[in-house]
């Protein structure tokens, strides 16, 4: 992969340039038009690539970008857009401790790195069977009632995570996880942590005992006699599966901590059966990236 | 008059080793100013003449939105800024500044130069007033020749105007994402310049993006 990467960036760079050495980036299709995008100096380019691969991390919209055309193919390797994609990623500090293992180049960091994929959603699906009571009339008859259920996870880029548990179907469901400030008050927001191949999750909820709205109004004022905090801890291990990247999260831990108003702590740990707890698979959501909102910085 | 009373009883005070006036205040009171200055000096209308010749007149706050025209303007060391206005029009050199370029620009600049600042505070009035910038930006940005569009953002990127680059830049992202490579060579007009042979390394170097979910 190395030698490929620098033979047609060396190749490209060589045919995409004048005689003074300024690299252009393409060639217009037509000359009729007066003024064509390759008249767009490249640090304008580079700007817009900023944009699209936007705070969100869509580096898939810019391998993209760069199989247009030689000029566009140059400018989508630039490291510095992948330099800045595996800070916002992982930390600067490790990263930059670890880019010699990729060849000092960012963009393998990016692809061969365990992390979470940034563009979709991570999907569980829990089915079981609940005996129904069997009826009066008929002793013979005992309905059987299939439940399912979903576990939905979507994490962004800087650490921050979004979960919901809802017995809604994707197509329902996939939407409500677009924004990092969700509208659907039953999605839980918290933060990860990439630690070599597991991702760790940590997400407080907060209930308030009475629910009234004046326990609301003084939520600060007597908050130990009326809140209590759910806290989930759930690490899961990141599996890649054939050629699809990060595809598959295995549970490995998944706890959750109580804590009562009157101070009593409580701790739950699931023991964590394949049945009861399947894994999560990746699926790509095209909507959570049509739009940027903030470029690459 | 009252400005210039106020501003005496500060330093008097200061001089007589008071304790210091409020902070807040002060920093109120200097942005009042500031904002009344660039008032001020937005009535000062200068030209700016495009690359084919073509004179437009600007506000001066406005005009200096633009950091090269801000630092032409220093480089002049004019004391008394109404003087700048009866000079000579300030060329801008580059062939992206078209007639059509700069007066979008002027408009632009025009709109803009008493945005509010960037407040990471909550303040839902300002909130509100760079709500509807930006979907005047989003209307003003929406230009169905690519030519114009691409002198714009070319001359805005030469003149320095950073925040007019983003809007150009954010407007042509969000018309290449989502599209294919055939469909963003047919919109932006490029020859497909890859060897049958490139393409598939190419292919094969992205190998991760095309893997089936």
């Amino acid at each position: 992969m190395d030698d490929a990467d620098c033979d047609l960036i060396t190749r490209f760079l060589r045919l995409n340039s004048d005689e003074f050495g300024n690299v252009f980036i393409c060639s217009p299709k037509q000359t009729t038009s007066r003024t064509h995008f390759s008249c767009l100096p490249f640090e304008v380019v580079l700007n817009i690539l900023k944009w699209i691969v936007s705070n969100e991390l869509d580096l898939r919209s810019l391998e993209q970008f760069g199989s247009v055309c030689r000029g566009f193919y140059i400018a989508s390797r630039d490291q510095e857009l992948w330099r800045l994609s595996c800070y916002k990623t992982w930390d600067s500090h490790s990263s930059a401790a670890l880019i010699a293992n990729y060849g000092n180049n960012w963009r393998h960091m990016f692809v061969e790195r365990v992390r979470p994929n940034f563009n979709g959603a991570y999907i569980s699906r829990t089915t079981y069977i609940r005996q129904g009571e069997a009826s009066f009339q008929d002793v013979h008859y005992r309905p059987c009632y299939l439940v399912e259920y979903y576990r939905y996870i979507r994490f962004f880029p800087n650490g921050h995570v979004l979960m919901l548990t809802t017995a809604d179907d994707p197509h329902q469901s996939l939407p409500s996880l677009r924004h990092r400030k969700p509208k659907n008050s039953n999605v839980l927001s918290g933060h990860y942590r990439i630690n070599g191949q597991t991702i760790s999750i940590v997400i407080k909820r907060d209930y308030i005992s009475d629910g009234s709205q004046t326990a609301r109004k003084y939520k600060h004022k007597n908050r130990d006699q009326s809140v209590s905090t759910q806290t989930f801890n759930i690490s899961l291990d990141v599996k890649t599966v054939r050629n699809r990247r990060n595809h598959q999260l295995l549970w490995s831990h998944y706890s959750v901590h109580y804590r009562k108003p009157n101070g009593q702590e409580m701790v739950t740990d699931f023991d964590l059966t394949a049945n009861k707890f399947p894994s999560f698979w990746f699926s790509r959501v095209k909507s959570y990236v049509t739009t940027a909102d903030h470029k690459l910085a | 008059m009252n400005g210039e009373y106020s501003l005496d009883t500060t330093e008097g005070m200061a001089a007589s080793g008071d304790p210091p006036t409020n902070n807040a205040v002060d920093d109120y009171d200097a942005e009042e100013a500031l904002e009344r200055q660039r008032e001020e000096e937005n009535k000062i209308k200068i030209k700016l003449k495009s690359f084919e010749g073509g004179v437009y007149e600007c506000g001066l706050t406005a005009a200096k939105m633009s950091v090269m025209v801000a630092n032409m303007l220093d480089a002049l060391q004019e004391t008394d800024l109404t003087k700048i206005a009866t000079r000579e029009p300030i060329p801008l050199q580059n062939d992206a500044v078209t007639n059509k370029a700069l007066e979008k620009i002027v408009e632009w600049v025009d709109h803009h130069w008493d945005d509010p600042p960037i407040d990471p505070d909550f303040d839902d009035e300002k909130e509100r007033r760079n709500e509807e910038l930006s979907h005047w930006d989003k209307q003003f940005i929406d230009i169905a020749d690519q030519g114009e569009l691409f002198d714009i953002i070319a001359a805005a990127n030469f003149m320095d105007i950073k925040g007019l680059v983003e809007v150009g830049a954010k407007h042509i992202c969000n018309k290449i994402k989502g599209k294919s490579c055939t469909e963003v060579r047919e919109m932006l007009k490029i020859h497909n310049d890859f060897t049958p042979e490139e393409e598939a390394a190419i292919h094969k170097e992205n190998e991760w993006i095309y893997a089936k979910d």
